[in-house]
């Protein structure tokens, strides 16, 4: 089998957002299957909110049903059934915010959805925001940032509400509602509170309306980079100060995270004095793994998500790994792989999943991969990675020398 | 693009068939991109995708799989797959998104059954066998044709790969083994080069399999069908006997309105048989429950096959958790993780579990037996989370 080459579409990342949003309902403009490239998600996070097997879903389609007659049905006048639908859907009770995106076709017909969702915006009590389709030339990533996008401009919040020392994270890719992402936020929550910053508001997180609402409290908006443009508007609309950060993933990436937003509320030489603890206490806990069996290995990193590529790169090269392109020949019997399993998983060498999609793991303890706390799991990850492969690896050496 | 092509048990749907592609398959995608559509460049994509693959993979076959989007924007590769299969002999297989894909596969086998040399007298017990998926399917299917004096020179569908059956020229039949999911496709390619076809219930079950027999046999002549089936059952007996003791003391629910208890009791045309008898014959004691059925939905519980069947009304969500609790062992569920039945330790099943023929029975029990046996937090299960 040809691994498909291209990335995880748009619409993926549209249901990654509504997925990571309390209470959130997505409208697509589409047909039925809209449900099955739902699935993949629920595949990714078994806590998963868009499908539930009971009580209404929260991907809607505005297609007539499971017929094959999409191309016919999208050439009558469908605006007032799909207003209608809006309708419904803002009715519900749980509904706390609606988006709304097109499927690829549906795209390209021009269909004024973005006008219907605005009338609907005007006459509900739940916000209605729609995300503009790029799923013809957009991939997950784009998805998942123009859905936060939609909802800075689209979500009410009222400014002057601004608390001393208060911080909204925006831009924090929420995959899934997994222990891994449990225990990053619990990680940049703890790394901002110990810069005396309290964070009030993650964009996305899990957390419904309120939690976005909650933004209007910040003094600082942090943005992280999968939704750059989110955390620019936000910041106008609030007129509240923004610091722009990387993925605190590594060492070094920790300490730029830190000094960064530090240096953007005055306070760099607390920052300095948190890094050189907490720095120092992970190198203590992590030594032994990298230095007995970690360091000197073979590390290939492929993700989609060009940060989360970046920032393991570094990780691997601060552990004394030497980071190979993907398909070169294996210098080390026990090369580490570092990548999502959307399309493949090497059981029989040294993978160590990360990223979206991730089917093979689904921690029930917190998993973190930011901040000092990731450094330790990423660490024990590749370490027993390592470990296994090398074991089995032997075994199978052994058994073919049997033979 | 399917939704996970690996792991089974986080799929969404128990029922959920995976579309991995076989050992060997190369697996190609055009790549529309928007800039495509907008430069009128789509269906040049395709036709140098075809082609590439042609030329550089000399594939036996290519499947061809149009979506909606270069469909709605007029699409149309009928001249490139006419070229390939004129310039380079590969046959192109095309099913398309928006239409149904029986008639491509009736068109599959009528130009197959075309280039079929057929042998001017054809052998009488010489059948094609069609629908059996499986190869320990195929093994029982073969098994009880040979038991009607029929020879079975291949199997066709679900594979469409017409080298396989070499000697498909000599039969004169064609024998459906499960025809359940293959409704569309018409036998009419077949009858018109000849065929006699059998197109029957599936053989699920003892009382499928000898109806399964008496029709083949009925239609085809041969060896008495009673005597076929009750060698085949002796055969058979004590294992089956072991199954039956195992589920004997098993519940199993099926739930749902009157529509859907009726279709699960019934032999119509949803599975092709009646579940509960299938669930009876294995000695399991089947338990309908029927949602706003009221005290006329109400049967006691009465001997069936080698179990009983009982029929239980409920009217709300608090009724039907108290009916999940009170000893059911397994339940009918197309959801691979369904939170009614997690909420006691519960496991599921589908049709899908289910497996045609006698050894198919025996097979499919043992699955069940092994689901009911192996339920978690034992004692314990008070601790589970409520869907209520």
């Amino acid at each position: 089998m040809n691994p498909p080459a291209q990335p995880w579409p748009f619409l993926n990342g549209v249901y990654i957002a509504v997925d990571a949003i309390e209470g959130a309902y997505l409208i697509v403009d589409g047909p039925y299957c809209t449900f099955t490239k739902a699935e993949i998600q629920y595949c990714h996070n078994l806590r998963c909110r868009l499908l539930p097997q009971l009580g209404h879903r929260r991907i809607v389609h505005t297609g007539r049903g499971p017929a094959r007659e999409e191309v016919q049905s999208l050439s009558t006048d469908r605006t007032a059934r799909v207003a209608g639908i809006f309708a419904r859907i803002c009715s519900r009770p749980d509904a706390q915010v609606v988006l709304a995106t097109s499927f690829d076709f549906n795209e390209l017909q021009g269909f004024p959805l973005r006008e219907i969702a605005r009338r609907q915006a005007q006459s509900s009590r739940v916000p209605v925001c729609h995300v503009p389709s790029r799923s013809l030339g957009g991939d997950w990533l784009d998805g998942y940032a123009l859905a936060c996008e939609a909802l800075a401009r689209g979500i009410p919040l009222e400014s002057g509400q601004r608390e001393r020392d208060s911080v909204a994270v925006v831009g924090y890719l929420q995959d899934r509602d997994e222990p891994d992402h449990v225990g990053n936020r619990r990680e940049l929550r703890r790394l901002l509170a110990a810069l005396g910053l309290r964070t009030v508001s993650i964009w996305l997180s899990g957390g419904g309306r309120r939690e976005l609402e909650a933004a209007a409290r910040a003094s600082l908006i942090v943005s992280l980079p999968y939704a750059r443009k989110a955390a620019r508007i936000l910041s106008r609309r609030l007129h509240i100060r923004l610091c722009e950060t990387e993925l605190p993933l590594g060492l070094v990436a920790t300490e730029r995270f830190l000094l960064e937003i530090a240096r953007s509320v005055g306070r760099a030489a607390q920052a300095k004095r948190v890094i050189a603890r907490e720095g120092a206490a992970a190198i203590r806990d992590t030594q032994s793994h990298v230095l007995r069996f970690i360091t000197g290995r073979e590390a290939e990193v492929k993700q989609e998500d060009a940060q989360l590529q970046a920032r393991l790169s570094e990780l691997c090269g601060e552990l004394g790994m030497r980071v190979v392109e993907p398909g070169t020949e294996r210098q080390d019997r026990c090369r580490v792989y570092l990548t999502h399993t959307g399309y493949d998983f090497r059981a029989d060498a040294a993978h160590v999943p990360i990223g979206y999609p991730n089917y093979v793991e689904h921690p029930v303890r917190e998993m973190p991969y930011l901040g000092y706390a990731g450094i330790r799991c990423l660490v024990d990850r590749i370490g027993t990675a390592l470990l296994r492969a090398e074991a089995g690896s032997g075994r199978r050496q052994n058994a073919a020398a049997e033979k | 693009m399917t939704p996970n092509v690996s792991v089974a048990a986080l799929r969404y749907f128990a029922d959920e068939v995976a579309q991995d592609p076989g050992e060997g398959d190369v697996y190609l995608s055009t790549g529309i991109t928007e800039a495509d559509v907008l430069a009128g460049r789509t269906q040049d994509l395709l036709g140098r995708t075809l082609d590439r693959v042609a030329r550089e993979h000399r594939p036996v076959a290519i499947h061809l799989r149009t979506t909606c989007l270069p469909e709605l924007i007029g699409d149309n590769p009928a001249a490139f797959i006419k070229s390939i299969e004129s310039r380079l002999g590969i046959p192109v297989f095309w099913t398309s998104k928006t239409r149904p894909s029986a008639s491509a596969c009736e068109a599959w086998l009528r130009r197959s059954l075309a280039k079929t040399k057929f042998a001017s007298r054809r052998d009488p017990r010489a059948v094609l066998l069609c629908g059996s998926a499986s190869q320990a399917a195929q093994l029982e299917a073969k098994e009880l044709c040979a038991g009607l004096g029929l020879r079975v020179v291949g199997t066709l569908l679900p594979s469409l790969d017409f080298r396989q059956v070499p000697e498909l020229g000599e039969a004169s039949a064609v024998v459906w083994w499960n025809p359940i999911g293959w409704e569309k496709v018409g036998d009419a390619a077949f009858l018109d080069c000849g065929f006699k076809v059998v197109r029957y219930h599936p053989p699920f079950g003892l009382a499928g399999t000898k109806a399964w027999l008496e029709r083949t046999a009925s239609v085809l002549g041969g060896r008495g069908a009673d005597q076929v089936y009750a060698e085949e059952l002796a055969a058979r007996k004590s294992r089956l006997a072991d199954i039956q003791k195992e589920l004997r003391d098993r519940t199993v629910a099926l739930a749902g309105d009157m529509t859907d208890i009726g279709y699960l009791t019934s032999q119509r045309e949803m599975f092709g048989f009646s579940l509960a008898a299938l669930l009876c014959e294995l000695g399991c004691n089947v338990r309908c429950l029927v949602f706003n059925g009221g005290d006329g939905a109400r049967a006691a519980r009465t001997a069936q096959g080698a179990g009983t069947l009982e029929f239980v009304p409920f009217a709300s969500r608090g009724q039907l958790d108290q009916e999940l609790a009170r000893g059911a062992d397994l339940v009918f569920s197309h959801f691979n993780h369904d939170p009614r039945l997690e909420a006691h330790g519960l496991r599921g099943f589908t049709e899908k579990d289910l497996e045609v023929g006698m050894d198919g029975l025996l097979r499919s029990g043992k699955i069940l037996s092994e689901r009911c046996a192996m339920r978690p937090f034992l004692g314990r299960r008070g601790g589970l989370k409520s869907w209520l």
